[in-house]
């Protein structure tokens, strides 16, 4: 998000909490459509800048069909809101207005038309399909979306993605690139979404109205970097939401300036001398290394908790009160600690639908149980494994999924065998037990600034030379 | 809402208290002499130049303060045997494609010399700065007589001659108030002078002078990426050779023929010379490419017709010679070869070859 389209949003936010309540619901749908537009950025394929984001909703509308048992009236009326916002954007082309809303030109009347035809034959098919094998149809939208992941994520197909696009497209596949498939928040939206496909096909009811739902996926200040809220809870604050502003405005004004700050100054700033794949091999002293690596740590760190930040508090001027995402996650004395405020909400997520359901079947199997430790070993490797490849199917982050997977498994052993000794620590020699926390949050900030190493270094050659000129 | 609105105004008029106090303190001329540099960092070899600042690890800045306070002569020691010299230029002294030992000034840094009869060790200093012009030559000498020179030598060219080309160079422009001090300092009266300089009241706000802010907390981040890698300029692998087939075009600056000596800047020389007073002033002729290809009997490159540049060649020896000041004309002591990117700026080799030369200039000057 770049400062104007963050102050752009904090008025609209504004503007829409002071409205009657009326009106305030169907604006803020309109107002969150014409925004998911602003906010996605260029992109070389031609019309891509409009059609990335026209998929989101499509995606979006179709999942909700599959799940939702709404049965309100008001879920037409929110369609077309929806459906008005698209065609607004639209005729943005018709005013010739470059970089309003989209930052080309939108697509030909033609195009657009094909393309909200077949949206809408799938949508019927999706009305058709809900009530018949829904587990089935359910189970097809989950690996629909998590092929359409694992495809952006994996850079020889996006290559292909992009290839294929710019075919369609009528330009040469010739210079496709990776950084052509730049899909807005589409990580943060496809969780969102499989979220509510995981549930409804347990068996949990589902009764979002369809502007709800689209304005939670889709929620623009958590659009592109989380957090990753609940839909229950974040339906809960929509439906409070009040036109008195006051409370959250300070609020929302001193979490905005200290993601601000956090992002565009520190972050900013951090980005100039950090460690990045074009300058690991060039320090010429170890000293200067750790430094680099040190402040890539700290750089990941600002970027991303300045943006939940802002986030956070661009949600609090529409009464929205999103998670948390990080908490002081530095200074927490042991890996697994780490992990509890690193990026939580995430965290939260997988627990919530890998390791939980995964624990819990490999608890259950009575006829050949499992030794504790391989349980925790395998539940802990493949939730961090898929936390790894979640940002790219790469053997680096495979191995910085690995490394981090090893690391809690440790520390569950280590302070299996210690716990003991630490309470007493704790109870009756405190002066010792701080100077073991200390010890334990350095050997902890170590751990985590080395397993960037893999993180921001995208060749494993690369990166295991960095690693010998730490020492 | 109401209450909404009282923080609204009284931020706004803390906001307006903020920006009238800066433009009155005008910190950005002080804060400039605040660096990193000399104290957590080495200072750097030569002066802040850049374009590609994520891979060169430098910039151009136009702060001349910061500029200075980020060289490693800021707090360079001079010790009795030490003869110090300043190097002002242009690019090719500066050292373009070429490492910070590899330049002029970095070969001839820590050599022994005898110098009127006594071994001196030479503490050589690259004050170059990429661009073209006379005038900032001048700017830069001013500010680099501060650090007891005892030789200063004045790399110059042709190409830096022209008056149109004298306060367009950024530098300059950006500093017109200390560069029109230093030229009443030095007796300069030039017709292109300007008598006044005004500056508008958004250039002294925060907001007018934003990106200077900037501009000094990235030098000093910068200072680490330097320090950490030793890398002050962008290296590529590869890059365009300077031209060898030439159009035929004989003129220079639009003018056939030779090259008005009123549209030059002569009287910068003597500026100089008026400035540095007892300080010795070695002016050298820098090497041009000399090209075989198609027209170069026309002209010697792309910056150079013959005839203008032998007539502007000619003055230039000419006035030195009348002024008794020391001149080293080394225009064509190198071969094609030895040019990197430019018809200006040598390789390497070419600066071993000049620093030799430039060692037996100062021995016989000095002897």
């Amino acid at each position: 998000m770049l400062l104007s389209d963050i102050l752009i949003l904090a008025i609209g936010l504004i503007l829409l909490r002071v409205l009657p309540r009326k009106m305030q619901r169907k604006l803020f749908l309109f107002f969150t459509v014409l925004f998911i537009f602003k906010l996605q950025p260029a992109v070389p394929i031609r019309n891509f800048d409009f059609w990335f984001p026209f998929l989101s909703l499509s995606v979006t509308i179709l999942c909700w069909q599959l799940c939702s048992r709404s049965k309100q009236k008001g879920d037409f009326t929110d369609l077309l809101v929806i459906l008005g916002a698209i065609a607004s954007v639209e005729l943005t082309r018709l005013l010739d207005i470059s970089n309003f809303l989209t930052k080309t030109r939108p697509p030909q009347i033609q195009l657009f038309l094909i393309g909200l035809l077949i949206f809408l034959l799938l949508l019927c098919l999706a009305r058709f399909l809900r009530f018949r094998n829904q587990k089935i149809i359910l189970t097809s939208g989950i690996v629909f979306l998590i092929f359409l992941l694992i495809l952006l994520k994996t850079p020889s197909l996006t290559l292909d993605i992009s290839r294929f696009l710019r075919m369609i497209s009528g330009q040469s596949a010739e210079n496709a690139a990776i950084s052509d498939v730049r899909w807005l928040g589409i990580s943060y939206l496809v969780f969102r979404l499989l979220a509510v496909l995981i549930d409804t096909r347990n068996g949990r009811k589902f009764s979002m109205p369809l502007g709800d739902f689209l304005i939670y996926v889709c929620f623009p200040p958590a659009l592109s970097a989380g957090p990753i809220d609940r839909y229950d809870r974040f339906s809960k604050d929509l439906n409070a939401v009040s036109g008195e502003l006051s409370g959250d405005f300070m609020a929302a004004f001193e979490r905005i300036s200290v993601g601000l700050f956090k992002k565009f100054i520190l972050a900013d700033s951090l980005s100039i001398v950090a460690l990045s794949s074009q300058n690991s091999h060039l320090w010429i002293h170890p000293f200067w290394a750790w430094c680099a690596l040190f402040f890539y740590g700290l750089q990941i760190y600002f970027d991303f908790s300045g943006y939940s930040d802002i986030a956070i508090g661009l949600g609090r001027l529409i009464g929205i009160h999103l998670p948390e995402n990080f908490q002081h996650p530095y200074l927490k004395p042991d890996i697994s600690k780490f992990w509890n405020n690193w990026h939580m909400t995430l965290t939260q997520w997988i627990r919530s639908y890998v390791f939980n359901p995964m624990t819990r079947k490999m608890r259950s199997n009575k006829a050949h149980p499992l030794p504790p430790w391989l349980i925790i070993l395998v539940t802990q490797m493949t939730t961090m494994l898929i936390i790894g490849l979640w940002h790219g199917v790469t053997v680096n982050f495979l191995i910085w999924g690995a490394w981090h997977g090893f690391g809690l498994f440790f520390h569950q052993q280590y302070y299996q065998i210690t716990k003991n000794l630490i309470t007493e620590l704790q109870e009756h020699k405190r002066l010792l037990y701080h100077a073991y926390t200390i010890l334990s949050t350095t050997v902890t900030i170590f751990f985590v600034m080395a397993g960037w190493i893999w993180f921001v270094i995208p060749s494993t050659g690369d990166a295991l030379q960095f690693f010998s000129r730490l020492f | 809402m109401e209450k909404i609105f009282r923080i609204f105004w009284k931020s706004l008029l803390f906001l307006l208290i903020l920006l009238a106090l800066y433009s009155l303190i005008q910190p950005v001329q002080w804060l400039g002499k605040i660096s990193l540099y000399n104290r957590i960092y080495p200072g750097r070899e030569r002066l802040p130049f850049g374009e590609n600042p994520r891979i060169a690890y430098n910039f151009s800045l136009n702060n001349l303060d910061a500029m200075f306070a980020s060289h490693k002569l800021h707090r360079a020691e001079k010790q009795d045997d030490d003869f110090r010299i300043l190097f002002i230029g242009d690019s090719s002294l500066w050292g373009t494609l070429l490492k910070p030992e590899e330049t002029l000034a970095g070969r001839l840094d820590q050599q022994e010399m005898m110098i009127n009869g006594k071994k001196r060790k030479l503490q050589t200093f690259n004050l170059a700065y990429p661009t073209l012009a006379l005038s900032k030559d001048l700017l830069i000498l001013n500010r680099g007589l501060q650090y007891q020179p005892d030789l200063i030598v004045w790399s110059l060219t042709m190409e830096s001659f022209p008056y149109d080309k004298q306060l367009s160079t950024p530098l300059v422009n950006n500093n017109l108030p200390e560069f029109l001090y230093v030229a009443q300092k030095s007796n300069l009266s030039a017709p292109w002078l300007p008598s006044t300089t005004s500056q508008s009241f958004y250039s002294r706000t925060l907001l007018g002078q934003r990106h200077d802010l900037a501009d000094l907390i990235r030098l000093q981040l910068y200072g680490f990426m330097w320090a950490a890698t030793g890398i002050d300029q962008d290296y590529p692998s590869d890059y365009p050779k300077p031209k060898t087939d030439l159009d035929a075009d004989s003129t220079f600056h639009g003018v056939e023929g030779p090259y008005p000596d009123e549209k030059m800047a002569w009287d910068l020389l003597t500026a100089a010379h008026h400035l540095a007073g007892q300080i010795p002033i070695l002016i050298m002729n820098e090497p041009i490419l000399i090209s075989h290809g198609k027209n170069s009997e026309i002209r010697y490159n792309f910056y150079y017709p013959r005839q203008a540049y032998d007539v502007w060649r000619e003055s230039l020896l000419e006035t030195c010679r009348s002024n008794h000041w020391p001149v080293l004309d080394v225009w064509n002591v190198l071969p094609t070869s030895d040019f990197t990117n430019s018809a200006i700026h040598y390789d390497a080799n070419g600066a071993e070859k000049l620093a030799k030369l430039l060692s037996d200039a100062m021995e016989s000057i000095f002897n």
